[in-house]
């Protein structure tokens, strides 16, 4: 079995978590905007994975793992709901809309 | 003449001196409430003022009856003091001083009051200011009877220039006409002139005496001794002043000239009477009450107060101004046409007679024609009301306008105004001095004193005295001729406005309104002599003269002016001849000045043809222009005056203006500069602070621009900053 050096790993996070970044700051659509943070959780997770070869028996970089994809579903929960209200009061989720209505 | 036994003198407060100062308050009421509510009272006020006036007549009658030969009241509080306690207290005290002239004026002025106010109720009813007429009316009945009522001269100055006040307002009471504004001003300025002079006089005797309260005065005038320049006074133990008191002649003979000069300005005596002809344009009932019966009498009335202090020298100035005065006002009554300016012109001449028999030390006769003239010559004025009235009722009604004062417009008026045609003739008699009416008793005292004085004086061998008695009678002369001529230009002939004698008359049947008619009919019947003394031929038996004469008052038979009146009286006494004499003589010399009128215009009033309206010849156009005394302080006086405030104020403009427009300038260029550093350096650098603190402002507010995901970048940045310090660092 082909050991796939780490190096390719941490770029292919770091590359993940660049998208993320770019979908964060480029994109009007909230829920967009939520889905890049999302890559960029991924990102993280990855390199945490990656990580968990150098100790395999304690198995830690998987559980942190784990913990972050909960946290991850908690706070995309919280930040669906948040979206759901904006939506309810602007009648949109454009977040340049948002700052737009609520400069007025 | 029997003297009265001596009356005593009250000086206890009683209920007469209470009912005095009600009497004198009753008009101040009337022209306070006029004054506050106008009108919101009912019929807009006019009964009050009359009421008033009725009541304060009333009670005048009831202290006439209590005063007159029977008392003499004076009554006196404490007014003020000055100085502080440690040194000298000078204490003023007011007070009310009653004796037979006293109540006598008091009903007099009180009595012609309420009836002009009676009249004034036709009269005056269409005025819009009707309600202030009264009041004003009352704030001068008020006035008229304080300086009546008053006991010392200071208080009396007081009501003195309040009565000239009222004056002032009712002669401008039409203040939209510019004449009426102008008369007003000029008869105010006349009056001060006169009026410092009193004031003048009033400090002199205060200077010497202390006081100023006449009964002390008087007092000191009776307990003296005459040198050749000087006079001592004694004074009285109670007031602990020490030795006696020695002035000499001189300073007297000022201080009683400065007291003649209050007369001068208010009686309308030469040089100062010019005011008096345009006090006419005053509402004429205003004319008949204050400018011929009461106000200009108060000068006579305030010498015969103070006639004991007057030195020969006074006197004879009296004397000489008098004359003057009489004879100047009847040569211009003669040549003017206007109804009311003639009256005013013999209410001067008139003034003259009185100032005469005052100079002349027949005192109690000027008095009396003081009486006599209130009477008839109210009365005369009042019927020139109705004329007047009658007059601009026919000019309305016949659309015509022309001067509804003027004589020349009248005429006929016999047949149209009967009444006050009856009522004219016994003033007119009056006015002339004809046996039986009441000026003829007044005139014939004051002609035998002046005769009997001309005779005193004259009998070191100077007959240049005469002069005085002989303008008198030359004067009686110009009256009959005068009063004559206006009563053919009113009454006689032909109406020269309109044929229609109904456009004068009230309605076909009624010449006038009652209430213009009762008063007239009352004062004209006034005008007859008997009211004045039993026997209406000769004056000595008047009960008025024999009250109001100072030879009934005990003690004062001594005064500075050498014993005039006892000297003059007795020597009417010793030679009957001169009061026989005057008597015929003034009757003779009015009787040619009718006749004489009757000459020059009887052509005209036969034919009912224009008298000629030119005034020809020089000496009828000096007349009617009142001898250009008017122009002569104009031209000597006024013009003089405004070329130098004139030049005062070029020097004004000229040079303190300039400079101080200088100066402004220069301050306002200075300011202009400052401000100009102030805007650019010190505002400049306070804006710049502020403009680089709104700057970064501005900067600042860049990064919070609530897009959510800038904040990204700026995290991102910050993360990248962050990286690169560990990195490097």
């Amino acid at each position: 079995m082909i050991e796939i050096p780490l190096t390719h790993i941490l770029v292919l996070g770091a590359i993940l978590f660049c998208l993320g970044l770019l979908a964060v700051i480029t994109k009007r659509h909230a829920i967009v905007v939520l889905m890049g943070i999302e890559l960029v959780f991924n990102a993280a997770n990855l390199n945490l994975v990656a990580f968990n070869r150098y100790q395999p028996d304690l198995m830690g970089g998987q559980v942190f793992t784990l913990f972050v994809m909960v946290i991850a579903a908690a706070e995309t929960a919280v930040a669906l709901a948040l979206v759901l209200k904006v939506y309810q009061y602007f009648k949109t989720v454009n977040l340049d809309q948002i700052r737009q209505s609520t400069e007025d | 003449m029997n003297i009265p036994p001596a009356i005593a003198e009250t000086t206890a407060m009683n209920n007469l001196a209470l009912w005095a100062l009600v009497l004198g308050a009753l008009p101040l009421l009337a022209f306070i409430l006029l004054g506050l509510l106008g009108k919101k009272l009912f019929r807009h006020g006019d009964w009050l003022g009359i009421l008033s006036t009725g009541l304060s007549f009333f009670l005048a009658l009831y202290l006439f009856s209590q005063v007159w030969e029977k008392q003499v009241v004076h009554v006196s509080w404490p007014w003020f003091h000055l100085g502080s306690t440690g040194l000298k207290l000078i204490s003023f005290g007011a007070g009310i001083y009653l004796d037979n002239l006293a109540v006598l004026m008091l009903v007099i002025v009180t009595f012609i009051s309420a009836l002009v106010q009676v009249f004034s109720v036709i009269y005056m009813h269409a005025d819009k200011r009707y309600p202030y007429y009264f009041g004003y009316l009352g704030l001068f009945t008020f006035s008229m009877l304080g300086i009546i009522l008053s006991d010392n001269l200071l208080l009396l100055f007081i009501f003195w220039e309040l009565v000239g006040f009222s004056s002032y307002l009712l002669i401008g009471f039409w203040y939209e006409r510019d004449v009426a504004v102008k008369a007003s001003k000029k008869a105010f300025l006349f009056n001060r002139v006169g009026d410092i002079g009193f004031l003048l006089g009033i400090f002199t005797l205060y200077a010497f005496f202390q006081t100023f309260e006449l009964p002390v005065l008087n007092a000191y005038f009776t307990n003296l001794s005459q040198h050749s320049d000087y006079i001592i006074f004694q004074i009285p133990a109670q007031l602990s002043l020490g030795a006696d008191l020695g002035i000499s002649r001189w300073l007297l003979t000022l201080g009683g000239l400065g007291l003649f000069c209050g007369c001068i300005g208010k009686s309308a005596q030469f040089p100062l009477q010019v005011w008096l002809p345009d006090a006419m344009a005053g509402p004429t009932p205003v004319s008949a009450l204050i400018h011929a019966a009461t106000m200009v009498a108060a000068g006579v009335y305030l010498l015969a107060r103070c006639f004991s202090f007057f030195t020969p020298d006074v006197l004879f100035m009296m004397a000489i101004l008098g004359t003057i005065t009489t004879v100047l006002g009847a040569l211009a009554a003669c040549a003017q046409y206007d109804i009311k300016k003639i009256l005013a012109f013999s209410t001067i001449s008139q003034l003259g007679y009185m100032v005469m028999g005052m100079g002349v030390g027949a005192h109690d006769a000027s008095l009396l024609h003081l009486v006599t003239h209130a009477f008839f010559k109210a009365s005369l004025f009042l019927n020139a009301g109705i004329i007047i009235h009658a007059n601009h009722q026919a000019q309305h009604l016949t659309g015509l306008h022309t001067d509804e004062q003027d004589i020349r417009n009248m005429g006929g008026l016999r047949k149209i105004l009967p009444v006050t045609f009856y009522a004219y003739l016994p003033a007119t008699a009056a006015l002339i001095g004809l046996p039986l009416f009441s000026g003829f008793l007044s005139k014939d005292a004051i002609l035998s004193g002046a005769w009997a004085w001309a005779n005193l004086q004259s009998s070191k061998g100077n007959y240049l005295f005469y002069l005085i008695p002989l303008l008198g009678f030359a004067s009686v002369l110009l009256t009959g001729f005068y009063m004559a001529r206006h009563c053919f230009y009113i009454f006689f002939g032909e109406n020269r406005l309109t044929p229609d004698q109904n456009a004068f008359r009230r309605s076909p049947a009624k010449e006038a309104s009652g209430l213009l008619l009762l008063p007239v009919i009352l004062l004209a019947i006034l005008s007859f002599g008997f009211f004045f003394s039993i026997n209406p031929f000769h004056y000595t038996e008047s009960w008025i003269l024999q009250g109001i004469s100072r030879l009934a008052i005990p003690n004062a038979q001594t005064g500075i002016a050498n014993n005039l009146p006892e000297n003059i009286s007795h020597m009417i006494h010793q030679s009957g001849y001169i009061s026989l004499g005057t008597a015929f003589g003034s009757v003779l010399l009015a009787c040619m000045g009718i006749f004489l009128a009757w000459m020059s215009y009887k052509n005209w009033m036969q034919q009912g043809a224009s008298p000629d309206n030119v005034t020809t010849g020089t000496f009828t156009r000096l007349a009617y222009h009142h001898f250009y005394l008017d122009v002569f302080y104009e031209r000597l006086l006024i013009a003089p005056f405004l070329y130098i405030s004139g030049r005062v104020a070029g020097f004004d403009l000229n040079f303190i203006d300039y400079s101080l427009n200088t100066l402004g300038k220069t301050t306002v260029i200075l300011a202009k500069i400052i401000g100009w550093i102030d805007r650019m350096v010190v505002d400049g650098l306070v804006n710049f602070i502020a403009w680089l603190a709104g700057l970064i402002g501005k900067l600042g507010r860049l990064t919070q621009n609530g897009k959510i995901q800038s904040y990204y970048i700026f995290s991102l940045l910050g993360l990248i900053f962050l990286v690169l310090y560990i990195v490097f660092f």
